[in-house]
C-alpha cells in the first residue's frame, strides 16, 4: 500500500460533526474554475435550422488519469468539433494534449465517453460514443493513443450514448455495454413542430435502437454477446441514454441498470454464469411510482444509508420528477423520490447528469444534478419551463432524506445553462470532490469544491488477477459511527465517467477502524487502516 | 406523480370552476389551460396581494404550485383557502395530494378519505389512497381500491402498475407478474402509438406502417382507429396481405368468427404473421365448434412458433374434449415448464382429475389456480362443478357467485 502523489493537501481537521451546510460567511462552496484551470472547451452542438435531434443531446466527458501521474486528466466530447484531452498539471491547471494524443474523434458526431484499461496493460483507454461508429482509443502508454476500433470490433454504428465497463463474467477482463438511443441518421430526419414553429423532435418520432454487450475476448478483440448473455430487448422499446453496472444484490457480480427515454428502464440481474435475468418489472425499478415510463437520462447508484446496498437515481424530463429507486434488498426497489425530498425540486427542471458525491466530507453521499432543457424554445411549448436551467445540489441528511442546497452552493449554481453530462473527481487532489459539467453548445464548467476541510480517505485500487482498474471492486470503510460502501465504476451519469478512485468523507473522525475490499473476481481483503487520513491510498490486489 | 400528478392536480383544480367572476381569475384559468402554470401563478399572486381574496384564489394558487412541484407552498396556500372558508372534496383532495407528495402520509390519508367520503367514485382520490395503502403495506385495502379504479377507468395505467406491485408484495406473484407485463405492454404500445401516428400522418406512409398503426390501435382497444388505418393500408395494397391478421382479429373480437377464419387463414400463410394468426385462427375455429381444424391450427403454432402458454392451454383443452387426458396432462407439464407461475397447468390438471373422478385432487388444483389468478372466472366455474360433483352445494353456490361477480367485472373492465 503506497501513498499516491497529491498536491495541496495541507488539511486542517475540524472538530465537531455538525452538518456542513454552506453558509454566507464562508467562501462559495463551489466556484467555476474552468477558466483559471485553462480548461478552455466549448461544446459545439452543430445546431441548425433543421433541428436534427442529435444536436440537442450532447455531450459527455469525464476524468481519467491516462499517464498514471496521480493527477486527473479530462476528456471532453464534442458533437460538431474535435474532442479534447487535457492533461492535469501539478498546479491544478490543464494543458490541451489532444493533438499529441490523437484522440480528437476524427470528425465524428460525438456523444459520450468512458475510460477503462480493457487490455490490462496498466494504462487507461478511451471509448467514445458517436452518432455513427464509436471509437476505441488504445493508450500506448507514452501519451499517445491508437484507434483500434476495427481490430477490437466495438465500432457500434448506431447512435450510441452511454458506454459502461464491467467484468460481468469474472474472467479478469473488462466487458463493455453500449447504450444506443434512436434509429436516426440525417437521411431519416423528420421535421417536428409545435404550432408551426420548428422544434427538436420527441424520441417517439423514431424507433429505438438496440443496445450491445461486448464481451472481451482477452486478446484485444470483443464479441457481441448481447443475445447470449440475455440482455437483448425489443429494440423499439429501448431508447437508452444512461447505464450503470452495480452490484445490486451484494452477490459479487455486476448487475446492469439502463435508463431509457420514454420507455421503461431495464434492470438485468447477473446470474453468475455469464447470463442475465431481466427483472425490470418485478424489481420495481422499471417505472416510477406512477407507473409511467419517464424520460430516463442519467443514472448513478450509491450506498446512501450505510446499508451496503446501492440505491439507484435516475434523472428525467421536465414535469417528471427525478426518481430515487430505493434498494430494499431481495431484488426489490421502491420509488422513494418523495420521501427523500428529491421529487418536488426536480419537477420542473430537466435533468441529465447525476452524481453522488460527498461534497462536504461529512460521511454521507450527496447528490449533484445537471439540468438543461432539450428544446431551445422550451417556453413556447411549456411557458413554465426554460431552456437554460440551474444545476442542483442536494445535501444528504441521512436516513434517506436530502435537502436542496443549490441556493447556497455558490454563484455558479445560480447560473443558468444547458447541462448535459457530468462527472465527479478530485482534480487537484485536495481531498474535496470537484465536478465537471458539460453544457450543450456552451462552455465546460469545472466546479471547484471549496468546502470546509474535513477528514477523508481516498483509494486507488489496482487489480492483479482481476481487471487492472479493479472496476467492480467493492470497498467498505468503517469508523466510529460510520460505515460506507462504494464500488469502482467505469461509466455513469449521462454519457460520462467519474474518477476511478474512491473517496470516503469522514467528518471529524481521525481514524478508520476497518477497510474491507471485495475484488471483482471475488477475493476478499482486509486492508490495514492507515495511520493518518487525508490521503490517497494505493490498494493492490493480493496475489 | 409526474404526468399523472399534473392531471390529478388539474382535474381537481378545474373540477370547480372559479365562481367569483373575477377577471383575474379567468385570465389565470386561461393560462392554466395553456399549461402556463408559472404565468397563472403570477397573476393569482397579484390577485392575492390585493386586499382580502376569496379562498378560491388561494386554492388555485395551491393547484399551480402543486403542478410546479412546490408542494410545501401548495400546502400553505391550500390551508389558507380552507382558512378563508373554502371546503369540499376538491380542496380536501388537493390537500391530500400535496401532503402525499410531502411524504406526510397520515394526514394525506385523512384528507383523501374525506374527499372520498364526498365522492366515493373519484378515481384520482382512490388511486392515491391505493398507493398510500401500498406504501403502508395494507395490501388488501390497496388491491380493493386499485381494482375499483380500474373498474372506473380501465385504461388507468397508473392503477394497473400499482395493482401489479401490490399483488406481488401480497404474495400473489403470478397474477402480479401478469398485471405488470400487461402494464409494460400498454406502456410500450402507448409510446409506439405516438411513433406510428406520426409516421402514418404523412401522405407517403407505406402500407406496412399503416397496418402496424392499425395493429397497435387494435391492441389498445381502439377498433375504429384500427379499421380506419387498415382501410388506408388496403387502399395502397389492395391484396390486403398486410392487414389480414388485423382484420381477422377485428372480426374475432366482433364475434364474426367466419370472417375471422377467412382473414386469419390468409394471414397464417404469411411469414411474420403466421404465429399469431394460427393462434387466433385456432380460437376462431373453437368458437365455431370446429375442434379438429382448431387443434391443427394450434398444433402447427406449437410446432413452428415460439411456444406460448395460450397455445398449449388451448390444445390441452381440446385434448380433454376428445378424451385424450394423458396428452392433456403432458401439455400441462409443458405449460408449467414454460411458466411455473401460470395457473393454466393447474386448471388442465383439475379438469382431468374431475373427469377421472379424483374430486379431492381436482379441488386442490382448482383452488390453487384460483389463488394464482383471482380475476379469472373460469376457475370458479370449474370449482362450482367440482363442488357440485362432491355434493357440496354451499361451496358450489359460493363459487357460482364469485364467477358471476368476476364475469360482471370483466364486462366493465375487459
Amino acid at each position: 500500500m503506497l501513498s499516491l502523489p497529491r498536491a495541496g493537501v495541507g488539511l486542517l481537521l475540524l472538530s465537531g460533526g455538525a452538518v456542513a451546510l454552506p453558509g454566507s460567511d464562508e467562501p462559495p462552496l463551489f466556484v467555476d474554475a474552468a477558466a483559471a484551470a485553462r480548461l478552455d472547451f466549448r461544446h459545439s452542438s452543430g445546431a441548425s435550422a433543421e433541428k436534427h435531434i442529435y444536436e440537442t443531446m450532447g455531450s459527455g466527458g469525464g476524468f481519467l488519469d491516462y499517464d498514471n501521474d496521480g493527477r486527473l486528466d479530462v476528456y471532453l466530447v464534442n458533437t460538431a468539433g474535435p474532442n479534447r484531452l487535457f492533461h492535469g498539471n501539478p498546479d491544478g491547471t490543464f494543458t490541451d494534449v489532444t493533438a499529441k494524443a490523437g484522440v480528437d474523434g476524427g470528425g465524428s458526431v460525438g456523444m459520450g465517453c468512458s475510460f477503462a484499461d480493457y487490455d490490462n496493460d496498466g494504462f487507461v483507454d478511451i471509448y467514445v460514443t458517436n452518432l455513427g461508429p464509436n471509437i476505441l482509443y488504445h493508450n500506448n502508454g507514452d501519451g499517445t493513443f491508437t484507434d483500434v476500433t476495427a481490430k477490437a470490433g466495438v465500432g457500434d454504428p448506431l447512435w450510441s450514448t452511454s458506454a459502461v465497463w464491467a467484468d460481468y463474467d469474472h474472467d479478469g477482463y473488462l466487458d463493455l455495454y453500449v447504450c444506443n438511443y434512436l434509429r436516426f441518421s440525417r437521411a431519416d430526419h423528420r421535421r417536428c413542430s409545435y404550432h408551426d414553429v420548428p422544434i427538436y423532435c420527441y424520441p417517439h418520432s423514431y424507433d429505438g435502437a438496440p443496445n450491445t454487450l461486448y464481451h472481451n475476448n482477452r486478446d484485444g478483440t470483443f464479441t457481441d454477446s448481447t443475445a447470449r448473455a440475455g440482455v437483448r430487448e425489443d429494440p423499439r422499446a429501448s431508447k437508452s441514454l444512461g447505464a450503470i453496472w452495480f452490484d445490486m444484490d451484494g452477490d459479487g457480480d455486476a448487475d446492469l441498470y439502463v435508463a431509457n427515454d420514454t420507455t421503461p428502464n431495464f434492470l438485468f440481474e447477473n446470474k453468475g454464469n455469464g447470463t442475465f435475468a431481466d427483472i425490470s418489472l418485478v424489481s420495481g425499478a422499471a417505472f416510477g411510482e406512477a407507473g409511467v415510463a419517464k424520460a430516463g437520462m442519467g443514472v448513478d447508484a450509491a450506498d446512501l444509508d450505510g446499508s451496503g446496498r446501492f440505491h439507484v437515481f435516475v434523472t428525467n424530463f421536465s414535469f417528471e420528477t427525478n426518481t430515487l429507486f430505493w434498494n430494499e434488498g431481495g431484488g426489490r426497489f421502491s420509488d422513494r423520490s418523495i420521501e427523500a425530498g428529491l421529487a418536488g425540486p426536480s419537477f420542473v427542471p430537466l435533468g441529465f447528469g447525476a452524481n453522488f458525491l460527498d461534497y462536504d466530507n461529512d460521511g454521507l453521499l450527496d447528490l449533484f444534478v445537471a439540468n438543461g432543457h432539450v428544446f431551445d424554445n422550451a417556453p413556447l411549448i411549456n411557458p413554465s419551463t426554460e431552456y437554460r436551467q440551474v444545476n442542483q445540489l442536494f445535501h444528504n441528511l441521512g436516513l434517506g432524506r436530502f435537502q436542496e442546497v443549490t441556493g447556497s452552493a455558490g454563484p455558479c449554481f445560480a447560473r443558468k445553462d444547458v447541462g448535459r453530462g457530468s462527472a465527479a473527481g478530485d482534480y487537484d487532489n485536495d481531498g474535496r470532490v470537484d465536478l465537471l459539467v458539460m453544457n450543450n453548445n456552451g462552455a465546460v464548467v469545472l466546479l471547484h469544491n471549496q468546502a470546509r476541510a474535513r477528514s477523508w480517505l481516498g483509494m486507488k485500487l489496482r487489480g492483479a488477477h482481476c481487471n487492472r482498474d479493479a472496476v467492480g471492486a467493492r470497498v467498505t470503510v468503517e469508523a466510529a459511527g460510520y460505515r460506507l460502501t462504494q464500488e469502482v465504476r467505469a461509466g455513469s451519469s449521462y454519457m460520462s465517467q467519474s474518477d476511478l478512485r474512491l473517496h470516503f468523507g469522514l467528518g471529524s473522525r481521525t481514524q478508520v477502524n476497518a477497510i474491507r475490499v471485495t475484488w471483482p473476481c471475488g477475493k476478499r481483503q482486509e486492508v490495514a487502516p492507515p495511520a493518518a487520513l487525508n490521503r490517497y491510498l494505493l490498494v493492490t490486489e493480493p496475489s | 406523480m409526474t404526468g399523472a400528478l399534473v392531471l390529478a392536480a388539474v382535474v381537481l383544480g378545474q373540477a370547480r370552476p372559479p365562481d367569483t367572476g373575477a377577471a383575474g381569475l379567468e385570465r389565470a384559468a386561461a393560462r392554466m389551460a395553456d399549461r402556463d402554470y408559472a404565468g397563472a401563478l403570477k397573476l393569482l399572486e397579484q390577485l392575492a396581494a390585493r386586499g382580502k381574496p376569496d379562498g378560491i384564489v388561494y386554492y388555485q394558487i395551491g393547484v399551480c404550485q402543486t403542478v410546479l412541484g412546490r408542494f410545501e407552498e401548495a400546502l400553505a396556500s391550500l390551508e389558507r383557502a380552507r382558512a378563508a372558508g373554502l371546503d369540499g372534496p376538491e380542496l380536501r383532495g388537493s390537500l391530500g395530494i400535496a401532503r402525499y407528495n410531502l411524504g406526510d402520509n397520515a394526514r394525506a390519508r385523512e384528507e383523501l378519505e374525506a374527499a372520498l367520503a364526498a365522492r366515493p367514485a373519484d378515481p384520482t382520490v382512490l388511486l392515491y389512497l391505493g398507493r398510500l395503502d401500498f406504501k403502508e403495506q395494507r395490501y388488501v385495502d390497496a388491491e380493493q381500491r386499485l381494482r375499483r379504479v380500474l373498474a372506473l377507468e380501465p385504461a388507468n395505467t397508473g392503477a394497473l402498475f400499482s395493482l401489479g406491485r401490490t399483488l406481488i408484495a401480497a404474495g400473489k406473484t403470478a397474477e402480479g407478474k401478469r398485471v405488470l407485463e400487461r402494464h409494460r405492454r400498454l406502456s410500450y404500445l402507448s409510446d409506439r402509438l405516438k411513433t406510428l401516428r406520426e409516421a402514418a400522418a404523412g401522405p407517403d406512409a407505406p402500407a406496412a406502417t399503416l397496418a402496424e398503426f392499425g395493429d397497435t390501435c387494435l391492441e389498445l382497444g381502439d377498433r375504429a382507429g384500427a379499421a380506419a388505418a387498415y382501410a388506408r393500408a388496403e387502399g395502397l395494397e389492395p391484396s390486403g396481405a398486410a392487414t389480414s391478421l388485423g382484420r381477422g382479429k377485428l372480426a374475432y373480437f366482433a364475434g364474426d368468427f367466419e370472417a375471422a377464419e377467412r382473414q386469419l387463414s390468409r394471414a397464417a400463410a404469411q411469414p411474420g404473421r403466421a404465429c399469431e394468426a394460427r393462434l387466433y385462427l385456432g380460437l376462431a375455429l373453437r368458437e365455431l365448434r370446429r375442434n379438429d381444424p382448431a387443434r391443427r391450427a394450434f398444433e402447427s403454432a406449437a410446432a413452428d412458433c415460439p411456444v406460448e402458454v395460450r397455445v398449449l392451454q388451448n390444445l390441452a383443452e381440446l385434448e380433454i374434449q376428445r378424451g385424450q387426458l394423458d396428452h392433456a396432462l403432458e401439455l400441462a407439464d409443458a405449460i408449467e415448464r414454460l411458466d411455473p407461475d401460470a395457473p393454466g397447468a393447474l386448471f388442465v390438471r383439475a379438469v382431468c382429475r374431475l373427469y377421472r373422478k379424483d374430486l379431492d385432487g381436482a379441488e386442490k388444483a382448482a383452488l390453487e389456480a384460483a389463488r394464482l389468478d383471482a380475476a379469472d372466472p373460469e376457475y370458479h366455474r370449474l370449482l362450482r362443478a367440482i363442488y357440485g360433483a362432491k355434493g357440496d352445494t354451499e361451496s358450489a353456490r359460493r363459487h357460482e357467485l364469485e364467477m358471476q361477480r368476476l364475469i360482471g367485472q370483466r364486462k366493465v373492465n375487459p
